[in-house]
C-alpha cells in the first residue's frame, strides 16, 4: 500500500480500494473483514448511510468511532431511546434565549410599537419583526441537525435505531435520502459536506422498508474464529496465543447454547484480559468456571454455561448432571425427624397401603368433575392427538 | 322433558354466601369485642408468627386485655403442611380450646380450616377431606379470619390448600379441599396490617388476586353473580398493585388491593379456577416455592393458552386493565389484556418463569418462624423434561383443572407448563 499522509482529512479519495479500506481500519486496532470493507467503501463512494444490524457487542458502534478515526472526521451521536421525540434528535428553538432577549430589549420593542394606534396595529408591527426571533440564533441544534449544519466533515452514528419509537424513524427518512433538514420557520439546511452515516439496530423490532431502502445494509455477526483470534491479538490482552485460540473455540461453544445472551465480541476481549490478569497458563474448566461470570450475565446461562464447560474444555469429559453444589440427591428429604407429637395415619413404613400407588390415583384427570362440575356436563377429556397442543397457535410465534 | 335431562348441559350453579366481613383501617381492634359476642373464651390463634413484625403480639395482647385466654400455635409454614395442621389439632384438643382465630396470608387461614374440620371429626387427618364437601359434621369451632397479606381471599372462601408430606413423601401432594363447613365466621381485613408485608411477597400475592379474578372470569363454571366481582378485581389490581409493592406505607394501594382480593375470592368461590392454580400447587408440592408467585409465572401462559377458548372475555380483561380498546377487534383486545398482564408482572419484579427462581425466593417464611426442614430440603427447579411430565400429571388431577377455560389433556397441558419452566414472556407478546 502506497504512503499516506497520515494527518490529512480524507474524504471519499482517501479510500483506493476495499483492501485499502481494511489496512486504514487496521491501523486504528479495527479488524474489518472484506465485507464490512466493502460496505465501508461503498458508502464513501456512493455517499449513502449503512445500516448495522446483529447482536450487541459485535463491533457496530465501534465501526462508527473508528471510521470517524479513520477519515479524521468529527463524531457526532444520536443514541436513541424509546419515547424520544424530534427535539432531541433533530432541534429545538431555544425559548428561554428567546425570552431573555425580548426581555432585555423591552424599550426597544417599546418604542416600535409606540406609534402603533391600537392594539391590533401593534401585534401586526410585531409580527413583521417575528424572523427576528425565529433566526438561527435561536435555534438549538441537537445531532442530525448539527450533522447537517457542521462547517467540517462529520460521521453521524445514530445508535440503537430501534430502541426509538416509528415517528423518529420517520423524522431520519429526509435526512438519510437528501441529507437535508427541513425547519419550517427558515427553510431547508443542506449538508454542506455529506455526512458518513451510520444506524446501528439490535433487532429488538423490524424497521420500516422506508428506512431500510435507503441504507447500506450489513448483518455484522460473530466473526469467523480465525478473525475473533486476530481481534483479541490486535486488543493486546496479555493472554498468550495458544490459550486465546483455546479461548475462541470455548466461546464459539457457549454461542451454541440456548442462552439468553450470548457472549459477544467484547466480552471474549474482556475475558482474555480477566485471565491474563489472573496469570492463567492453562485453560481448565474450573480455571474457566470461576470467572464465567465476565461472559454471562444471567444467573440461569451461567448455570447452563458451567455444565457445559468441562465438554468445551475436553470433548471427551464426563459431564456430570448438575455441579455439586445444587445437590439433587433423589428423594425429597423431609425431615421426619419433626416434633409431631401424634401419630399420622398412614405409616412410611411397609405396613398399610401404598403411599406412592395412592398418590399416583390422584392425578387422574376427571376424577373431581362430577363432585363440583355436574354431571355428564363435560365428560371425561378427549384425548387429542400429540402437537395438538403445540399448534394451536400455528400462524403466530406463540408456542401454545 | 325430565329435569334430569335439562340439568345435563346446564347443572345447577352454586353461589356461595360469604362470612360477615369487618374491613377498613382499624378493622383490627375489633377483634376482641367481636370474638366475645361470639363466644370465644379460650380461642387457638394459628398463625406463622409474622416475624419481624409486632402484629401477632398486639392481636393477642388485646385478646388478653378483653379477657380472652388465647392458645398461640405459631409455626404454620407457606404451603401448609399436613403436619402443622395436625400439629395444631393435638395443641387445641390438649388445651382443651374451644374456637379459632387465624392471622396471616392464606397459610394461615388454611391451616386453620382444615384444623376445625379435622377438630369437628375427632382429630381424623385432614388429608381425607380432599375434594369437594368431603366433611360430614358441618358444626365445627367458629373461626375469625384476620388477613395481613392481599392476596389469599381464604378468609372468605370455602376453600383451603394442604401440602399432604405423607402418603408419599418422595413425591408431595398439594391438593386444594372445597368444603362449606370450612367458612370462617367472620372475617377482618385491615389494610393497616398489610403495610409490613415485603415488597416481593405485596407483589406476589397481588399476582395471585389476579388469577383468583381473571379464572373465574373466563372458567367454564363462570355465571352472572360472580363476573362482576372478578372483573372489578381485575380493575382494582392493575390501578392500585404498583403503588402498594412501590409505596406500602400508603393507604391507598393497600387499600385497593384489600377490596381487590376480597372480591376476587368472591368470584372465584363461585366461577371456580383454572390451570393457573393447578400449575401453582403442582409446583409448590414439589419445590415449596410461594404460592403467588407460583401464579405470576403461570399466569400469562395459561391466558395465551386459554384466550382462543374465551377472546371475548379477554377483551373485557383488558378494559378493565386500562387499555383503550376502541377500534381493536376482540383477538386483538385480547392480546392487549396479555401484554398488560406481562407488564405489571415486570413493573414489580417477578422472575420470568421458574427455572430463573432462585432459592432465595423460595417461600420460606419469612414472615414466620425462619426457614423450615421442609424448605431448607427443597430442591433446585429444573424444568427438565421429568420435572414437565410430572408436573403436569399432578396438574391434571388437580381440583381446579375441570373448570378450566379450555379443556385439558395432557397433550394441550404439557408445553404450557413447559413453558412457565423455561419459556420466556417475549414469546407470548403478538
Amino acid at each position: 500500500m502506497s504512503a499516506r499522509p497520515l494527518d490529512a482529512v480524507r474524504d471519499p479519495a482517501g479510500f483506493a480500494d476495499v483492501a485499502d479500506v481494511i489496512d486504514q481500519f487496521a491501523e486504528h486496532g479495527y479488524l474489518a473483514d472484506e465485507r464490512l470493507a466493502t460496505t465501508v467503501f461503498l458508502q464513501a463512494h456512493l455517499e449513502k448511510p449503512i445500516l448495522l444490524e446483529g447482536p450487541a457487542g459485535v463491533g457496530k458502534t465501534q465501526l462508527a468511532k473508528s471510521l470517524a478515526e479513520v477519515t479524521g472526521r468529527r463524531l457526532l451521536r444520536l443514541q436513541c431511546y424509546e419515547g424520544q421525540d424530534e427535539t432531541t434528535a433533530l432541534y429545538e428553538w431555544d425559548y428561554g434565549k428567546q425570552l431573555l432577549y425580548t426581555q432585555l430589549m423591552r424599550e426597544k420593542v417599546g418604542a416600535l410599537v409606540a406609534d402603533s394606534p391600537d392594539l391590533a396595529g401593534a401585534v401586526d408591527t410585531l409580527a413583521g419583526e417575528e424572523s427576528v426571533f425565529f433566526s438561527e440564533r435561536f435555534l438549538a441544534a441537537r445531532p442530525l441537525l448539527e450533522a447537517i449544519r457542521s462547517e467540517e466533515p462529520v460521521v453521524l452514528l445514530v445508535d440503537e435505531v430501534d430502541r426509538a419509537d416509528e415517528a423518529l424513524e420517520a423524522v431520519l427518512l429526509e435526512l438519510l435520502a437528501e441529507y437535508q433538514v427541513s425547519v419550517p420557520e427558515l427553510g431547508t439546511f443542506r449538508a454542506r459536506h455529506t455526512p458518513y452515516v451510520i444506524l446501528t439496530s439490535n433487532n429488538t423490532r423490524d424497521l420500516s422498508a422506508a428506512l431500510k431502502r435507503r441504507c447500506l445494509h450489513l448483518f455484522l455477526d460473530y466473526p469467523d474464529a480465525e478473525r475473533e483470534l486476530d481481534i483479541i491479538r490486535s486488543k493486546r490482552t496479555g493472554l498468550s496465543d495458544e490459550l486465546a485460540r483455546q479461548l475462541v473455540g470455548v466461546v464459539r461453544g457457549l454461542r451454541e447454547l440456548d442462552l439468553r445472551k450470548a457472549p459477544s465480541i467484547s466480552e471474549t476481549v474482556d475475558w482474555a484480559r480477566t485471565l491474563s490478569v489472573l496469570g492463567a497458563e492453562e485453560l481448565t474448566a474450573q480455571t474457566l468456571a470461576a470467572t464465567a461470570n465476565v461472559v454471562v450475565k444471567y444467573e440461569r446461562d451461567l448455570r447452563r454455561a458451567l455444565d457445559a464447560l468441562p465438554r468445551l474444555v475436553d470433548p471427551n469429559a464426563v459431564v456430570p448432571d448438575h455441579l455439586p453444589e445444587h445437590g439433587h440427591g433423589h428423594g425429597h428429604g423431609h425431615d421426619h425427624a419433626h416434633d409431631h407429637g401424634h401419630d399420622h395415619e398412614i405409616p412410611s413404613g411397609s405396613e398399610g397401603p401404598d403411599g406412592a400407588e395412592v398418590r399416583r390415583a390422584k392425578d387422574q384427570p376427571g376424577r373431581h368433575d362430577e363432585a363440583y362440575y355436574g354431571t355428564g356436563s363435560m365428560g371425561p377429556a378427549r384425548s387429542v392427538p400429540a402437537g395438538q397442543g403445540a399448534r394451536s397457535f400455528g400462524s403466530r410465534r406463540r408456542p401454545f | 322433558m325430565q329435569v334430569d335431562e335439562l340439568l345435563k348441559p346446564f347443572p345447577i350453579k352454586e353461589f356461595h354466601p360469604f362470612p360477615r366481613a369487618l374491613m377498613g383501617p382499624g378493622a383490627h381492634e375489633l377483634i376482641g369485642p367481636e370474638a366475645i359476642k361470639l363466644g370465644f373464651t379460650k380461642p387457638l390463634v394459628m398463625t406463622s408468627g409474622l416475624r419481624g413484625t409486632n402484629v401477632v403480639q398486639k392481636i393477642v395482647d388485646s385478646l388478653k386485655y378483653h379477657g380472652l385466654d388465647a392458645v398461640v400455635y405459631d409455626k404454620v409454614e407457606s404451603n401448609p403442611k399436613d403436619y402443622n395442621v395436625m400439629d395444631a389439632v393435638a395443641l387445641y384438643q390438649q388445651n382443651k380450646c374451644d374456637s379459632f382465630i387465624s392471622i396471616g396470608g392464606g397459610s394461615s387461614h388454611d391451616a386453620c380450616k382444615g384444623a376445625r374440620i379435622s377438630v369437628a371429626h375427632d382429630g381424623r387427618n385432614v388429608n381425607d377431606f380432599e375434594g369437594f364437601n368431603k366433611s360430614e359434621n358441618p358444626n365445627n369451632p367458629p373461626h375469625i379470619a384476620v388477613s395481613t397479606t392481599a392476596g389469599t381471599g381464604s378468609e372468605t372462601s370455602w376453600a383451603y390448600v394442604i401440602t399432604d408430606t405423607t402418603t408419599d413423601p418422595e413425591n408431595p401432594h398439594k391438593y386444594v379441599a372445597f368444603d362449606d363447613a370450612s367458612v370462617a365466621t367472620l372475617a377482618i381485613d385491615d389494610p393497616v396490617l398489610y403495610f409490613d408485608c415485603p415488597v416481593d411477597y405485596t407483589a406476589q400475592c397481588g399476582f395471585d388476586v389476579l388469577a383468583h379474578a381473571s379464572e373465574p372470569y373466563v372458567s367454564r363454571l363462570n355465571f352472572e353473580p360472580s363476573l362482576g366481582n372478578a372483573i372489578r378485581a381485575i380493575k382494582l389490581t392493575a390501578e392500585n398493585l404498583r403503588e402498594a409493592v412501590w409505596n406500602g406505607q400508603d393507604l391507598k394501594g393497600r387499600e385497593g388491593m384489600m377490596y381487590a382480593q376480597y372480591i376476587a375470592a368472591q368470584a372465584f368461590n363461585s366461577g371456580g379456577l383454572g390451570i393457573i392454580h393447578s400449575i401453582s400447587h403442582a409446583v409448590s408440592a414439589f419445590y415449596d416455592t410461594h404460592h403467588g408467585l407460583n401464579n405470576a409465572i403461570a399466569l400469562p401462559r395459561v391466558w395465551a393458552f386459554n384466550m382462543p377458548a374465551q377472546y371475548g372475555r379477554f377483551a373485557d380483561i383488558a378494559e378493565a386493565m386500562g387499555v383503550d380498546t376502541h377500534g381493536m377487534t376482540k383477538p386483538q383486545a385480547a392480546d392487549a389484556a396479555l401484554a398488560a398482564a406481562i407488564r405489571l408482572l415486570r413493573d414489580v419484579g417477578i422472575p420470568e418463569n421458574f427455572v430463573s427462581v432462585t432459592q432465595d425466593t423460595y417461600s420460606k417464611n419469612r414472615l414466620g418462624q425462619g426457614p423450615t426442614a421442609y424448605y431448607e430440603n427443597a430442591k433446585v427447579i429444573k424444568g427438565d423434561d421429568a420435572d414437565v411430565d410430572r408436573i403436569t400429571h399432578h396438574v391434571l388431577g388437580d381440583a381446579c383443572t375441570p373448570g378450566n377455560a379450555k379443556e385439558c389433556t395432557f397433550e394441550t397441558v404439557r408445553p404450557v407448563v413447559a413453558h412457565c419452566m423455561t419459556g420466556h414472556l417475549d414469546d407470548l407478546l403478538s
